[in-house]
């Protein structure tokens, strides 16, 4: 019964999502449904690797030039070849379009915001000897829109984003791996390179 | 025998892509959906891994569709394969290039995947199930032959890393080919 009611639900979406993006009376009020991959570099050390991750977003815009994007993402990067880490990201962003035109071809903008991050960093060897991390931290960045369609583009960003937290040591010595936790909150950063696509659903007001 | 038929499968689509004047098919919206076997070469082990798929996906625009997958890996063809484990979900957005009932595509679909490598090592380490980020890249055809199905061949590049095995991370990079049959629902009704 309840896969039925399921069924009808869905099917009964469909007509709505198939019409055309109806524009009220600014661009305000534009909903996006989005999936990004990402591409991370960490300044904590040499035994820092690269970080790859996914994830997803979605955005609602202010007016014709600010529009916001609410993401969560998924990293994981090597510790040399003695652990690993995972970092997942939840926040959001500012973003200003630095063109007049709402629909450009090319659509470049700046964006800042904030986000919550939890870091966990895990021994290779040993999964129980992990340590973990909760930090907020601010980002900012450019990046543009590649507009395929009027309502579907795909998106390139690089961003700085700088964490407030309890800085993790990872250390390997005579292939014992340890993890220290400085005292105190410090200042730690990545750069994130973006590549998302995304589709407006519709404009909310 | 076998590129002969494959020349002759290619000049097949290629007549009927170009035979007829009708509107784009993707025009009418459809709502498409499919079951296969995937046939995975992985880049960076000498090992073919066989998969299950499936894909849901709906076109709101005649030249954009979004779609969802998921992959379920069954066995390798070599005795000592690289993966125990691995089930992988993607989401979306295929770019398509539609000409009357043929439709050339390709797209972007971030996802994760819960990955268990057998130990590479032949150590005591034992490794667990983990849940790890993927980026497909992908290509394709489809062929839509009636009304309600169609015939598809696609291509996935899947990027991805196992992390934490005893010697740091495992790369599972893998090419995925797959083709068959497909069914789909036109959402809009011709006018």
């Amino acid at each position: 019964m309840r896969t039925i009611l399921i069924i009808v639900l869905v099917a009964s979406l469909l007509p709505v999502n198939a019409q055309e993006l109806r524009m009220k009376k600014s661009r305000a009020g534009i909903f996006s449904l989005g999936a990004r991959a990402s591409y991370g570099l960490v300044n904590d050390g040499k035994w820092q690797k690269p970080a790859f991750g996914a994830g997803g977003q979605f955005r609602l815009q202010f007016s014709d030039r600010v529009n916001s994007e609410w993401f969560l993402d998924y990293l994981t990067a090597d510790l040399s070849n003695f652990g690993w880490r995972a970092d997942t990201h939840i926040g959001w962003s500012v973003m200003y379009y630095l063109t007049k035109n709402p629909e450009p071809k090319v659509q470049p903008y700046i964006l800042a915001g904030h986000c919550f991050e939890y870091l966990k960093f895990t021994d290779n060897d040993n999964p129980a000897n992990f340590a973990e991390r909760w930090s907020a931290s601010v980002q900012g960045g450019v990046g543009t829109h590649f507009n395929i369609t009027k309502r579907f583009d795909i998106s390139a960003t690089a961003q700085y984003m700088v964490h407030f937290g309890t800085k993790i040591i990872a250390n390997n010595a005579e292939n014992v791996t340890t993890f220290t936790k400085e005292k105190g909150s410090g200042i730690h950063d990545h750069i994130l390179l973006h590549v998302s696509l995304n589709y407006k659903i519709a404009d909310l007001w | 025998m076998v590129k002969r038929i494959f020349i002759a499968v290619l000049m097949l689509i290629a007549s009927l892509s170009f035979a007829q004047q009708k509107p784009d098919f993707t025009s009418n919206k459809p709502i498409k959906f499919n079951l296969a076997l995937n046939q995975g070469f992985m880049l960076q082990h000498k090992n073919t891994d066989l998969y299950i798929s499936g894909n849901l996906e709906y076109f709101p625009e005649k030249n954009i569709s979004i779609r969802g997958d998921c992959f379920w890996y069954i066995d390798s063809r070599q005795k000592n394969p690289v993966l125990k484990q691995n089930a992988i979900i993607l989401f979306g957005a295929l770019v398509h290039l539609p000409k009357g009932r043929s439709d050339f595509y390709a797209g972007l679909q971030p996802g994760v995947s819960y990955t268990l490598p057998n130990n590479p090592d032949n150590i005591d380490v034992t490794l667990t199930a983990r849940l790890m980020p993927v980026l497909s890249v992908s290509a394709g055809y489809t062929l839509y032959f009636s009304k309600f199905a169609n015939f598809f061949l696609a291509a996935n590049y899947m990027m991805s890393r196992y992390r934490g095995s005893h010697s740091g991370s495992i790369k599972l990079d893998e090419i995925m080919i797959s083709g068959g049959l497909g069914f789909h629902i036109n959402t809009k009704k011709k006018k």
